[in-house]
């Protein structure tokens, strides 16, 4: 009797649990539902999450929805960590931004291995100073991207690498070559390779073809992007961070 | 005799009595983490009174309150009192945050602004970790309620185990809305 009294309870729970409303499934980096941010600044986000993983391990999940009811923002965003665990695995190094537009609500978690780097005071500290004078102002990609720029930051620094994505103006692009200078050496390179190659085997100076090496890195900005999203790394979250409304 | 031994091992093992002693460890494992949490929190409310004792003089009976309820909780007791304790702070606490809606220069402190955001993520850990002891509670509880574990449970004397249950008013993380005035930095219009 008893066990079929728990067995119907526990039927109850599970139920109930059931009927709560699903999490979004995570689109890389960046899942805007209600599309507030423009694809440039999204494009910049999944750069700098990229650049902050290979570099330190942690991950920064940004999620826009509309609205998190029937759930208050603190419980949406602990689904949304607990379902996508954000950061690297057992050392849980993953922070979760959400916004919920329509609610006017911003809650960042971060996760345990994060937690003395972002204590929640720095948290509500940065969402004031980077993050609400933007949203108030109604420019949500701008305050998102203050935001989790600050937040990789903080991370970068504690951990001691430095992210070349993050300064927000952009250090301009080297000024292209004129190009005679290009042709120059084009000419110099023909002429290299004409010479090795009338002077035998090529095996003795190999080390000599490649002085153009530096060069590699024309056209400046940064390659790739997008395309290497393949999950999140399986953080856990206790509960840390600090919430906003506008 | 010694056959007699075997055959109730051999029982135990497979009825249920080491899933027992599994559930019970889990239970008592995230309660110690709700401990840790309810430390963190009382080792946050020195400084948070004390700045805001700095701007609200006449707030004696709040801030006596949560003296008492931190009080209450560091002297201990069975789990049952702690909870009570626990929940008693979280009410104290939840009126003392409310003060600064009173004093603007209070709500304008940076010290005080991280401080609240401290607590209210502390609360936010507890209600967590409260939250991951009650599941380990009602499984467990419900374990030991099944057959054939109830024998077990009964001979060994297992109890159930109490919930975490906090007030509505407690569920609530108390909350200073820094978001709306614009304390720490004026909105551009």
């Amino acid at each position: 009797m008893h066990s079929l009294v728990a067995l119907l309870a526990l039927a109850l729970v599970t139920a109930a649990r059931a009927a709560e409303p699903p999490v979004p499934v995570p689109r890389g980096y960046v899942t805007d539902l209600p599309h507030v941010i423009r694809p440039d600044v999204r494009a910049r986000i999944e750069r700098l999450n990229e650049e902050l993983r290979d570099k330190t391990g942690a991950e920064i999940a940004v999620v826009a929805v509309d609205t998190t009811a029937p759930l208050d923002d603190f419980t949406y965003a602990m689904r949304i960590a607990d379902a996508w665990k954000p950061g690297r695995k057992r050392e849980d190094t993953g922070v979760v931004f959400l916004v919920a537009t329509r609610d006017r609500k911003l809650r960042i978690l971060v996760g345990y291995g994060l937690e003395g780097i972002l204590p929640d005071g720095l948290v509500g500290e940065i969402e004031d100073r980077e993050v609400m004078p933007a949203f108030r102002a109604g420019r949500i990609d701008e305050g998102v991207w203050r935001g989790v720029a600050a937040l990789a930051t903080r991370i970068a620094d504690a951990r001691g690498v430095v992210l070349t994505g993050t300064p927000r103006p952009r250090a301009p692009a080297p000024a292209p070559l004129p190009g005679w200078v290009l042709l120059l050496i084009i000419l110099a390179f023909a002429a290299l390779v004409l010479y090795q190659a009338s002077t035998g085997p090529a095996r003795f100076r190999r080390g000599g073809f490649y002085p153009v090496g530096p060069f590699g890195g024309f056209g400046g900005g940064f390659g790739g992007g997008g395309g290497g999203f393949g999950g999140f790394g399986g953080g856990s979250f206790g509960g840390g961070g600090a919430g906003r409304s506008w | 005799m010694a056959r007699l031994l075997v055959l109730l091992a051999t029982l135990l093992g497979g009825c249920g009595y080491n899933t027992i002693v599994t559930l019970k460890e889990r239970v008592d494992s995230s309660w110690a983490q709700v401990e840790n949490q309810l430390q963190r929190r009382n080792d946050l409310i020195p400084n948070l009174v004390e700045v805001t004792k700095g701007y609200a003089t006449h707030e004696r009976e709040v801030f006596d309150r949560v003296a008492d309820a931190r009080a209450r909780l560091i002297a201990g007791g069975t789990r049952e009192q702690r909870i009570e304790a626990a929940n008693q702070l979280s009410g104290a606490l939840g009126r003392l945050l409310a003060i600064a809606e009173r004093y603007p220069d209070l709500k304008a402190n940076q010290q005080f602004a991280r401080l609240s955001d401290e607590l209210a993520g502390t609360e936010n850990r507890i209600a967590v970790e409260r939250m991951r002891y009650n599941d380990a509670v009602r499984e467990y509880n419900a374990y030991i309620k099944s057959v054939p574990a109830v024998v077990y449970a009964r001979a060994f004397g297992f109890q159930p185990q109490q919930y975490f249950e906090a007030p509505e008013e407690a569920k609530k993380v108390p909350k200073v809305d820094f978001g709306t005035q614009g304390t720490r930095q004026p909105s551009p219009n």
